[in-house]
């Protein structure tokens, strides 16, 4: 569903992406995840659109996106990080907005609206950032598009909504759709995201679903720090640790660990991991 | 659902959108321009006739200034990140976006304004008919030179907005004044040149020159805002979020 093929992409002299490929299916949850400043955000701004590849191949749902067609935007919504509503009713801007996507449900936005318990007659600078952000997610989940990419969703959000919000897009996300969600706070899309993407500078250094890195990698709590391990975080509950699977035991992924991992063992990540997937 | 470029149905849905959640944003401006003419009489000249030529003089004015701050004041949100990025993921065509800008700044904001001035006039010469007398009438000699100048605004402000950030409208008035500068400087060598013929002024060739003036200046101020208006349309198409 969306294809990119040796994408360059830079800001002046600072290069973003060179060379990357990505391939992502619909009717999975990708979790896109990176240091600050690897390029998550402009990647989401590619694949919507609002930034023009300088280099390479971007394809959504056969679509070249920087061409902003309304055949294309009719089915890509775009929930950016810093989301800051008009002066208007959230509940007359859902119905305005929705009449530009064929598959919008008034009763889905309702629904979820009052489970986030936001009024749909307040304005959207009456709200608190927070609520703000409750309303869009509530107003994207339920236009229905064939692709959502969510940056940092869970920003902004107290603690009871993060859980709500992994429940609500879990419930509301359909076979039909590929749902991008790009965070630095894992621990709030745990258990929702698969498959997970990292990225490092310049490219991707894994693109693997939850089972293919239970396949290849094991996550462990030991009381002794592993000096074969690929990976030992200290906390608490002793050193965990990431070691290559060579047991086929399946054991939970920790995102954060993965993460820590990966970002220490960047080339083995990108050798054991197939990128252009 | 028709054309990627172009569908009238599409194109209904961004105006209703724009009427719906845009339009109200000038609203308090809309009603200030509206009775500055009569609250300034009653301040400066309060008691004395306010003739129908006077207020139809004061109307243009406040049209003008209404044309000019439109598409700020009802596009605002173009002039930031988020803003912008809402206006370009609208499911419809820069042209449908761009159509319906243009319509609503230049057609429909003055066509209301012209309409609630009337009214508000006809209210008033009923009220206090003394000071006002008859109800204000159009001059029709000014209506094609009024026209033209408010299609070189409209589109001077339209790309104003799509280029600037901070300080659109001053900025965008700067540049106005700037090309208005510039174009009188270059015609003005051309109308002075050579017209004293032996100590003389040739009217005859002045008066020619001034009325081709007139023509060409016509010409110009509408070649350049079409091409104000094909720069905010591309504007619209190309811009990059980043």
């Amino acid at each position: 569903m969306i294809s990119i093929r040796d994408a360059r992409f830079s800001y002046g002299k600072h290069k973003v992406f060179d060379n990357v490929c990505l391939q992502l299916q619909q009717g999975r949850i990708y979790g896109l995840l990176g240091e600050n400043g690897v390029g998550k955000s402009t990647l989401l701004k590619i694949l919507s659109g609002l930034l023009k590849l300088q280099g390479g191949e971007c394809s959504v749902g056969g679509e070249e996106p920087y061409s902003r067609t309304p055949a294309f935007l009719r089915e890509i919504f775009y929930l950016p990080e810093d989301f800051v509503g008009e002066n208007v009713e959230v509940g007359k801007y859902a119905l305005q907005i929705g009449a530009f996507y064929p598959n919008f449900s008034p009763d889905r936005f309702s629904r979820i609206l009052a489970e986030f318990g936001v009024d749909p007659k307040s304005r959207f600078p009456k709200l608190s950032h927070g609520q703000q952000k409750k309303a869009i997610i509530a107003v994207a989940l339920s236009l229905g598009t064939k692709v959502l990419l969510m940056d940092e969703p869970s920003n902004g959000l107290d603690i009871p909504s993060k859980a709500l919000l992994r429940r609500l897009i879990a419930e509301n996300a359909s076979d039909e759709q590929l749902i991008v969600i790009s965070t630095h706070q894992v621990k709030d899309l745990e258990n929702l995201i698969d498959p997970i993407i990292i990225m490092d500078r310049e490219s991707v250094l894994m693109n693997a679903s939850i089972a293919e890195i239970t396949e290849k990698l094991s996550f462990s709590i030991e009381q002794q720090k592993d000096s074969g391990a690929l990976y030992c975080q200290q906390d608490l509950r002793g050193y965990l640790t990431v070691k290559q699977n060579f047991t086929g035991e399946e054991t939970p992924v920790d995102l954060e660990v993965l993460f820590n991992c990966a970002l220490q063992n960047k080339a083995l990540f990108k050798d054991m991991f197939n990128n252009n997937r | 659902m028709g054309s990627n470029i172009f569908s009238f149905e599409r194109f209904l849905k961004v105006l209703k959108y724009d009427l719906k959640m845009r339009v109200p944003a000038i609203g308090i401006f809309f009603l200030v321009l509206l009775i500055i003419p009569h609250v300034l009489h009653q301040i400066m000249d309060f008691g004395n006739a306010f003739p129908a030529g006077q207020r139809f003089d004061l109307y243009s004015v406040m049209c003008v200034f209404l044309v000019f701050f439109a598409p700020f004041k009802i596009y605002y949100a173009f002039r930031d990140k988020q803003g912008r990025t809402s206006f370009l993921m609208l499911p419809a065509s820069s042209l449908e976006k761009f159509a319906s800008m243009v319509l609503v700044s230049l057609v429909l904001v003055p066509v209301s304004f012209c309409l609630c001035s009337f009214l508000l006039d006809v209210v008033l010469c009923l009220l206090v008919g003394g000071q006002y007398g008859s109800v204000v009438t159009v001059d029709y000699g000014i209506l094609a030179w009024g026209f033209l100048g408010l299609f070189c605004i409209a589109g001077a402000a339209i790309l104003g907005n799509t280029l600037f950030k901070k300080g659109a409208p001053g900025k965008t008035l700067l540049c106005i004044i700037i090309l208005i500068l510039l174009w009188l400087t270059a015609i003005t060598g051309f109308i002075f040149d050579n017209f004293i013929v032996d100590g003389n002024v040739d009217a005859e060739v002045l008066q020619m020159r001034g009325e081709m003036m007139v023509n060409l200046s016509r010409i110009v101020y509408s070649a350049v805002a079409i091409l104000f208006y094909i720069l905010a349309w591309w504007r619209i198409r190309k811009i990059q979020i980043s």
